[in-house]
């Protein structure tokens, strides 16, 4: 194995053109992937993790879409110069996709087993009775009864989480690299979550590949993580590694976002406000009109950059860890976010 | 597939129980109006100097209208159901071979109409659909406003003039376009005709359903009813495709590398659910209205002109028999409609149909 | 996600009761107007069908005499007439000039239905004008039907307005074929070319009827037909469709299978028999289309019901203990307002062209100036006079266009989920 990382995303920023204006939907965040590591992507509702997991393999609807700066550099190729026809070689084949619903992601008037033929014929030259039993080998492997019949069942006749376990058995029909699952387990009930997440896990442990988890349940994330990106309003506020993160979490956002998990007694309370504008986002830190320590210089100019926190590989990008601030400061309790001020109606993070 | 046959027969039985409720109400409301003949028969009586109301006495005796209304609903019954249609006296003909006689002329344009209409409305709705954001979506969105908008009449009437009228001294480009004149009148002799001619020794007639001179008198009916028909279901093709085009399972289908071909057909296959409940409801509409106009502008022999021509005349049993012809086309199309739903998707739960129309 | 704009506020939202001191007789100045107006129109009504005879006009003897008598022949179009009043008052003579008007039963019918759309559709926009801002800035972002409703506009007050004060279009042997304004033309039975003059603008068909009568005259049978048959349809098909989806059980299979009947029976051969039964007149010609023609709408009207029946408003009402009727017309109507104004809009353009086909099959009265007949006229002429059949139809045409512009803009601005550009 080399040491480069599998997947390095730098400085991509997507947007959709709409009759509203431009919508920056992601803007400019870079991250990567290690080989064989989980990524987890975490953020409130509409912050972009569905765009940037959609744009590695560019399959956001282009048009409005529009992959405008960045490059996606995957197994050392950039995927962002490639054409559809060399992309499509690597999509479901190298990179496969698990999405949030799985009511909604099979077609619903063919068989499951046509929908996952079809998937490994598209990629591998083999017969249809060689696709065939290959797929009746996945549906067993991610765990559906009697495969062997099931096969030629319509998706209808599953139920949720038979659904996904279908979708995955899907997606690793070519022996992915990187596996993208957006939410993958937020449609299910809790205890079909749980076994969702162990067969993730276990297959993991066999196939050995990547996995860019999109969540916004930060119990998960304890449970699957290598690392984690923290996304807000199309930015990356803070990366690193997940007991760092958990821990010692540096960004505002983030210690707010952990702060207002279940199971945090009373300290738990929503953040107020809601994201800002994705068409004309305010200046300087995105976070700023929610931030209780924001001070007169985080409106002003950019995103800060990315800085190193308190360890290597911990990066945050609030403008109290560049030079002339003290970072210290963020830990004392601010009034802003008191108990007493509890939940508002603005509280997104689900 | 037990579920299906049975979903199949109640549809069946369903069909034949509207067919008897609209036979009935056609019988009453011919009960409750006055009768055509019976007036007829008085001012003949009248003018020939000789009782009127023993005229309408003898007219009712000989059209067995003097018997009890439930016997005469049971007989009419009979008859209907028995394809025992009447004697039409305009045609002086049996209703029934009058029908047989004429519905070739009909089939010949509806047929290719409907696979026109069908092609060229799916193909531009699903096209437009996904390049929803392009210019060609919208000069095909224009296309499908601009036929849904021009009434028929007036469209066959423009195209006349155009094709029959300029063309025949027109000179465009230096080509002459009389050539390219079409006629305004259908002459059946087209397909009566032995008329032989020889082409490089090979003896061919002249005469006949798919020839030269038939395909060109038909073109001007094709376009005209193709146009109204095609516009509505790009409508709806377009409508179900967007709905569909940034579906989950759309995206998955990407995901999996699928080209712009497979993922088509993925959204093709769905949107056929929901299409195929109002086909045969666009189609009918077009057409029952179209096949009238159209025969009566181009004048073709064929069941429309006999609609037009019944009502005209005041040839009552030619009407109800094209009363019934109606009804049954329009039931044995949602029949099909009801079996196509039933094997394009497979959720359906046999219960309820879900609609005939949009 | 959109911004500046506020997506919330919709016709749906409106509470439709919040002004209510009582819950169950309406008070406000609007309704109090509404009973009026409705009052006045069926006084005028009564006063027409039974005091006044029969055979006079409501406002009676309309008479066009020419202003300075027969030598102004020859301005066509333009020879303006002053109307001239006749009454007959206990056997004494009155003349009057004054503008006349013999309200016919269809004019009755289309006074109620704009009193109702003016109450009902003019009334709620004008009170809730932030609603109306919103769905105004929606709506005009598609140029094409805000193009359409200003020509729709104008088309309706000079259908309305122009037969009021135009004396109706007359047969005149001297003029006919007559082409139109800056057309030269050899028309049938003329020796030379000719060209058209101002005098009739749009040239004269083959009985020397000026041309732009006859399409201003059409106007108005057109747009009675679309609005009155719309607003029967609708009628119904709001009624069936609300009382199917809120009833439930028995009565919406009963219902929906009638619906099922009804558009299996194919609409234009009903329509020939009942005409070849009846004779057609305009009113049934209305009638029947609108007793015909509102299946679809009740089906609509009734999925959408059906959605709306589970949400929490109604069944807050319910819980209170409010009849089913108010319920229906208090919540379920309202709230499924925007499927209805959709359905109606793209009603009128289906109704406008059967109308139009049916007087062009020649089954419609004879009597009424209607565009439809005015094509057919002008059918064996298309070599010599081609205006008569063509000018009469680009009116049909843009009209019937205006309409589906129109109603597709306002399926995309009132209910944005339906279909999104
Ligand atoms: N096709 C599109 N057209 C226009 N805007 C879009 C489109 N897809 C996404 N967006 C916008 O991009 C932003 C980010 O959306 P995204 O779906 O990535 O959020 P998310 O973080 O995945 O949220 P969730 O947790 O709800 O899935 C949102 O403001 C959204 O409105
Ligand atoms: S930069 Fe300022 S506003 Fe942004 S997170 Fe840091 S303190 Fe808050
Ligand atoms: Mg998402």
């Amino acid at each position: 194995m080399s040491d480069d990382p599998l997947l390095d995303v730098r400085d991509l920023k997507t947007q959709f053109h709409t009759d509203d204006g431009t919508v920056r939907a992601v803007d400019g965040i870079s991250f990567d992937v290690d080989r064989g590591e989980t990524v987890c992507i975490v953020g409130e509702s509409g912050s972009g993790k569905s765009v940037t997991s959609e744009s590695i393999t560019r399959i956001i609807p282009i048009p409005p879409g529009e992959i405008a700066d960045g490059e996606v550099i995957f197994d050392g190729q950039d995927l962002t110069e490639m054409s559809t026809d060399q992309l499509r070689k690597i999509r479901g084949n190298r990179i496969a996709h698990v999405f949030q619903n799985p009511q909604g992601a099979l077609n619903p008037v063919y068989t499951v087993g046509k929908q996952i033929i079809e998937a490994i014929r598209i990629h591998k030259d083999v017969s249809k009775q060689e696709a065939r039993e290959q797929t009746i080998d996945l549906l067993d492997r991610v765990g559906i009864p009697e495969a062997g019949k099931r096969i030629d069942d319509y998706p209808y006749e599953f139920s949720g989480g038979m659904k996904q376990r279908v979708v995955i058995a899907m997606a690793l029909s070519c022996q992915p690299d990187l596996l993208i699952a957006d939410e993958p387990t937020t449609a299910l009930d809790v205890t079909i979550q749980a076994q969702i997440l162990r067969l993730l896990g276990d297959l993991q442990d066999e196939f050995g590949m990547s996995i860019i988890f999109v969540t916004h349940d930060l119990g998960v994330v304890a449970e699957i993580a290598d690392r984690v990106v923290v996304m807000y309003a199309g930015k990356v506020m803070e990366r690193g590694d997940v007991y760092r993160i958990f821990e010692n979490p540096a960004h505002p956002y983030t210690k707010a976002l952990l702060r207002c998990r279940p199971g945090q007694g009373s300290q738990r309370e929503a953040i107020r406000g809601s994201l800002p504008s994705m068409i004309d986002p305010p200046d300087g830190c995105r976070f700023a009109p929610r931030c209780p320590h924001a001070v007169e210089d985080c409106r002003d100019g950019d995103q800060p950059p990315m800085m190193e926190a308190e360890h290597p590989g911990h990066e945050v990008s609030c403008i109290f860890y560049q030079d002339g601030f003290d970072s210290t400061q963020l830990d004392s309790g601010p009034e802003g976010l008191s108990a007493s001020e509890a939940r508002t109606d603005g509280g997104e993070s689900r | 597939m037990s579920g299906m046959k049975w979903y199949i027969a109640r549809r069946t039985i369903w069909a034949i129980i509207v067919l008897w409720i609209t036979l009935s109400v056609t019988w009453m409301l011919l009960e409750l109006s006055p009768n055509q003949g019976e007036l007829q028969a008085a001012q003949q009586a009248a003018m020939q100097g000789q009782d009127a109301d023993k005229a309408i006495e003898d007219y009712k005796k000989r059209e067995g209208l003097d018997k009890p209304a439930h016997e005469r609903y049971l007989s009419y019954m009979v008859n209907m159901y028995t394809l025992n249609w009447g004697y039409s006296t305009e045609w002086d003909k049996n209703v029934i071979s009058l029908f047989l006689d004429r519905w070739p002329f009909t089939l010949q344009y509806i047929l290719p109409s409907t696979m026109l209409t069908m092609l060229v409305g799916y193909g531009l709705g699903l096209y437009s659909a996904l390049n929803q954001y392009d210019r060609s979506d919208y000069v095909a969105t224009f296309i499908a406003f601009f036929g849904l908008s021009i009434p028929n009449f007036w469209f066959a009437i423009v195209l006349v003039l155009i094709t029959a009228v300029w063309f025949s001294d027109l000179v465009l480009f230096g080509v002459d376009m009389s050539m390219f004149q079409l006629p305004v009148f259908y002459k059946s002799e087209v397909i009566n005709t032995s008329e032989t001619i020889t082409i490089m020794g090979i003896e061919l007639v002249r005469g006949g359903w798919f020839t030269f001179d038939n395909v060109k008198q038909l073109l001007l009916p094709v376009i005209v009813i193709s146009t109204a028909g095609f516009a509505a279901n790009m409508r709806y093709a377009r409508a179900y495709t967007l709905e569909y085009a940034n579906a989950e399972f759309v995206k998955t289908a990407r995901a999996k590398g699928a080209n712009s071909i497979a993922v088509t057909r993925h959204i093709l296959r769905v949107a056929l659910v929901p299409l195929s409940t109002i086909l045969v409801f666009q189609l009918l509409s077009v057409f029952a209205t179209g096949t009238v106009v159209i025969e009566f502008i181009f004048s073709i022999p064929g069941l429309g002109q006999v609609t037009y021509l019944s009502f005209v005349n005041q040839d009552t049993p030619v009407i109800l028999g094209i009363t019934v012809i109606g009804v049954f086309v329009a039931l044995f199309g949602f029949l099909l409609q009801d079996i196509a739903y039933v094997y394009l998707d497979p959720r359906i739960d046999y219960g309820d149909r879900t609609g005939g129309a949009g | 996600m959109a911004t500046g704009t506020d997506p919330d506020l919709t016709f749906e939202d409106v509470d439709w009761d919040a002004e209510q001191e009582h819950p169950l007789i309406d008070r406000s100045p609007v309704f109090l107007a509404q009973v009026v107006i409705n009052a006045v129109i069926f006084g005028a009504l009564i006063w027409d069908y039974f005091i006044l005879n029969n055979e006079s006009p409501t406002i009676e003897g309309l008479h066009y005499p020419a202003i300075g008598g027969d030598s102004l022949i020859g301005l066509g179009f333009w020879e303006l007439r002053r109307p001239v009043l006749q009454f007959t008052t206990n056997g004494i003579e009155m003349t009057t000039t004054f503008s006349v008007w013999d309200v016919t039963s269809v004019e009755w019918l289309l006074m109620v239905v704009l009193a109702f759309g003016f109450f009902n559709v003019v009334v709620p926009l004008y009170q809730n004008q932030r609603m109306t801002a919103y769905y105004w800035r929606q709506f005009k972002k598609n140029k094409a039907a805000v193009a359409s409703l200003v020509f729709l506009i104008v088309t309706f007050v000079i259908g309305f307005v122009g037969p009021v004060f135009l004396p109706p279009p007359e047969l005149s042997l001297t003029e006919q074929y007559l082409p139109p304004m800056g057309v030269t033309a050899q028309p049938p039975g003329y020796a030379e070319p000719i060209s058209g003059t101002l005098a009739h603008p749009l040239g004269t068909d083959h009985q020397g009827q000026d041309m732009l009568k006859l399409v201003i005259f059409g106007m108005r049978v057109s747009m009675q037909v679309g609005l009155l048959s719309m607003s029967i349809a609708v009628g119904i098909g709001t009624l069936v469709g609300t009382t199917a989806a809120h009833a439930g059980g028995i009565v919406d299979e009963v219902l929906m299978r009638y619906v099922d009947i009804q558009s299996t029976f194919p609409v234009f051969l009903l329509l020939l028999l009942l005409i070849y039964l009846y004779g057609g007149s305009l009113i049934l010609i209305i009638a029947l289309y609108g007793f015909f023609g509102w299946e679809g709408i009740a089906r609509q009207v009734r999925s959408e019901a059906l959605q709306k029946n589970e949400e929490a408003y109604i069944q807050a009402s319910e819980a209170a203990g409010a009849s089913q009727w108010w319920i229906v017309r208090r919540h379920i109507i309202p709230n499924t307002s925007s499927t209805i104004i959709t359905a109606a809009t793209l009603a009128i353009p289906a109704f406008i062209l059967g109308e139009a086909t049916l007087s062009f099959l020649g089954f419609a009265d004879p009597e009424i100036y209607s565009w439809g007949q005015v094509i057919a006229g002008g059918r064996g002429d298309l070599r010599g006079a081609p205006w008569i059949s063509t000018v009469p139809g680009f009116f049909l045409f843009f009209m019937v266009l205006a309409f589906n512009y129109l109603g597709d803009a306002l399926r995309d601005s009132i209910d944005p989920r339906q279909e999104q550009e």
